[in-house]
């Protein structure tokens, strides 16, 4: 079975559970908005490899309507892994097929394979867990756990963001560096300090 | 926007929509995709150390010879789960065979070989990029190094045998070569009769001429053959080689210098070679091999070059050739270059003119206009009577067709020395 059918299957799966809940909802316009999405998906992905993500994204938006509409939450969980399954698996095979060669394909693709196996289990669990367990905190406590998870959430984001070379903050980072780097410098060789140069100048 | 930057942007929009419609189910929601995020994160590759060899099977090729490019490329650093590694090739190359592009995962110390063969146009092309981009499993975060692996390819101009160029310079070199130096001496062809003096061979001795002197013996003398000094000079002026819609003539003038210099140098003549049009670029006078592949890196390098100081040919540096030896120029010709050349003849060197035919090359591509025909009548009775301008002044001109190779029409031409110059000898 190659890449692109598991891919294709995971759409179709993703489209069939919030077709599903929509229909038993009788959303017809949000029904209409899924069939189009998943279509949209599967016949221009080839053509416009872009469309993958926004189908995606448009995807986990119907899901996020339908949790809160109230649709069966299992479904919209099962939904989103599989929307974020064949997402993986489409930018997997365009990658493989953009490059002339791939060495040891099938090995690649096995370890990618198991991974994401793994890691989108591990997901399902842990919402299925969150979702199934019922606790109950105080203000303090919810506002702590609250802030500790924006935090986490934050610094994983700013990690995803901050790549090599990219990302203001990053180059803001960098800048500082530098700057400190020429501080210690100035001081370690007792020249003037730059901005103190700058000063007399001014002056 | 990159995958993580989609991811990150769903999950925002989850939490918040959580937070906004207090549903703790959409919160849950994004844990699938919080793991997938976070599992790219810690696998993200964190250092790219490559170490890149290239080899090639032949550093020096003919124009259409294809070259076989190896890369040898080994993992110095941590293991890299997933990396793109892409030759950068360098324009005006065709890869025909192989690959220049390939996902692998290499382990510590783990190499993989790419070969690939390519072809091109004439010219000197410097290898030095490898571009590694290694990223997690998932694709969510890449890293990308620039690793230079140095080579270089020279293609040359396609080179054809010519049998003979008939040169006749006023001044010859004093070793020996396959010119007719005017003066006797030891030769082949016949030159003179002379006194007998002690040493001469007596199969030498002219019987008919010494029966008419009695007790005095005349033998005949040869015509010495010496080698010559020849500069060549290559036009690359952008006004005279590029007409319109960037067809350039420079192609053909380019490999017609360069089989006039294989010629030339076979012969054993010293031969240096000019590119007019723009820098100075003026390969040194010399003989033989060596300097005949000095002459053919510097045809494989000449480009179109704009100048608005070198439009003419009135600046051709002509002090860096022998006075009275040859001069080879291979140019489209311009009406305003005509005075130029004949100037050069007065200076008392002996002027070839090799000229690719661009009212020809022109015309070929705007076949069906109106009126075409009688533009290419009075454009080549304009260069005809250029000809014969230069005909007049000692100018040896050759025009040839470039849709013909070179050396066709130059053998029928050049192999026997023009007519105004084949008078009795004085």
């Amino acid at each position: 079975m190659t890449l692109r059918t598991l891919s294709s299957a995971g759409v179709v799966l993703a489209t069939l559970l919030l077709v599903a809940a929509n229909t038993a909802a009788g959303s017809s316009s949000w029904l209409v908005a899924t069939l189009v999405i998943g279509g949209a998906w599967l016949a221009l992905r080839k053509r416009l490899p872009n469309i993958v993500g926004i189908c995606f994204a448009a995807l986990v938006v119907v899901a996020a309507k339908g949790t809160i509409d109230g649709h069966p939450f299992s479904w919209m969980v099962a939904a989103v892994v599989a929307a974020l399954v064949a997402w993986d698996l489409d930018h997997l095979s365009t990658v493989a097929e953009t490059v002339e060669r791939t060495d040891n394909r099938p090995t690649l693709e096995g370890i990618h394979l198991r991974r994401l196996v793994t890691v989108v289990a591990s997901g399902a669990f842990l919402a299925v867990v969150a979702g199934s367990v019922d606790l109950r905190f105080g203000l303090i406590a919810a506002v702590a756990l609250g802030l500790v998870t924006l935090l986490g959430l934050r610094s994983i984001v700013r990690s995803a963001l901050g790549k090599v070379g990219e990302g203001a903050l990053w180059i803001y980072r960098g800048r500082l560096k530098e700057e400190m780097k020429s501080f210690v410098m100035c001081f370690h060789q007792s020249t003037p300090f730059p901005y103190a140069k700058l000063t007399h100048a001014d002056r | 926007m990159s995958r993580s930057q989609l991811l990150s942007l769903l999950l925002y929009g989850l939490f918040l929509a959580g937070l906004v419609t207090l549903r703790g189910e959409l919160l849950i929601l994004a844990l699938p995709l919080l793991v997938y995020l976070g599992v790219g994160l810690i696998y993200r590759p964190t250092e790219i150390l490559i170490g890149v060899e290239r080899s090639f099977d032949a550093v020096r090729v003919l124009e259409g010879q294809p070259v076989q490019v190896t890369l040898a490329i080994s993992n110095r650093g941590p293991a890299l789960e997933n990396v793109l590694l892409e030759e950068v090739v360098p324009d005006g190359l065709q890869v025909i065979e192989g690959e220049t592009r390939t996902l692998v995962a290499l382990g510590t110390g783990e190499g993989l070989e790419l070969a690939y063969t390519i072809v091109g146009p004439r010219g000197l092309y410097g290898f030095s990029d490898v571009l590694a981009t290694a990223s997690d499993t998932f694709d969510l975060q890449r890293q990308q190094v620039v690793e230079s692996g140095d080579g270089r390819v020279f293609i040359l101009p396609w080179v054809e045998k010519l049998p003979q160029v008939m040169v006749r310079p006023r001044r010859t070199r004093v070793f020996a070569g396959f010119v007719p130096a005017n003066r006797g001496g030891p030769g082949v062809e016949f030159f003179g009769v002379r006194e007998y003096q002690p040493g001469d061979s007596r199969r030498w001795i002219n019987q008919r001429v010494s029966a008419r002197f009695d007790g005095e013996l005349y033998v005949n003398e040869f015509e010495q053959e010496r080698s010559v000094d020849i500069g060549l000079i290559l036009d690359a002026r952008h006004v005279a080689n590029v007409l319109g819609e960037n067809r350039s003539l420079l192609e053909g003038s380019v490999q017609a210098t360069a089989t006039l210099a294989d010629a030339f140098l076979t012969n054993g003549n010293r031969v240096g070679l000019f590119i007019y049009g723009g820098s100075v670029n003026w390969t040194f006078p010399g003989y033989g091999r060596v300097q005949r592949e000095r002459i053919l890196q510097a045809l494989a390098r000449a480009r179109i070059q704009h100048s608005q100081v070198f439009e003419g040919l009135d600046l051709l540096p002509t002090r860096l050739f022998p006075i009275r030896s040859q001069l080879v120029v291979v140019s489209p010709l311009r009406a305003d270059d005509v005075d130029d050349i004949v100037r050069l003849r007065a200076r008392g060197y002996r002027v070839m003119l090799i000229v690719p035919d661009p009212v020809e090359f022109e015309a070929r591509s705007l076949e069906g206009l109106e009126e075409i025909e009688a533009a290419i009548r009075i454009t080549r009775l304009q260069r005809a009577n250029l000809h014969r301008r230069l005909s007049r002044a000692g100018v040896q001109v050759l025009e040839w067709q470039t849709d013909t190779p070179f050396h066709v029409r130059a053998s029928r031409v050049l192999g026997r020395r023009p007519g105004w110059d084949r008078g009795p000898r004085v």
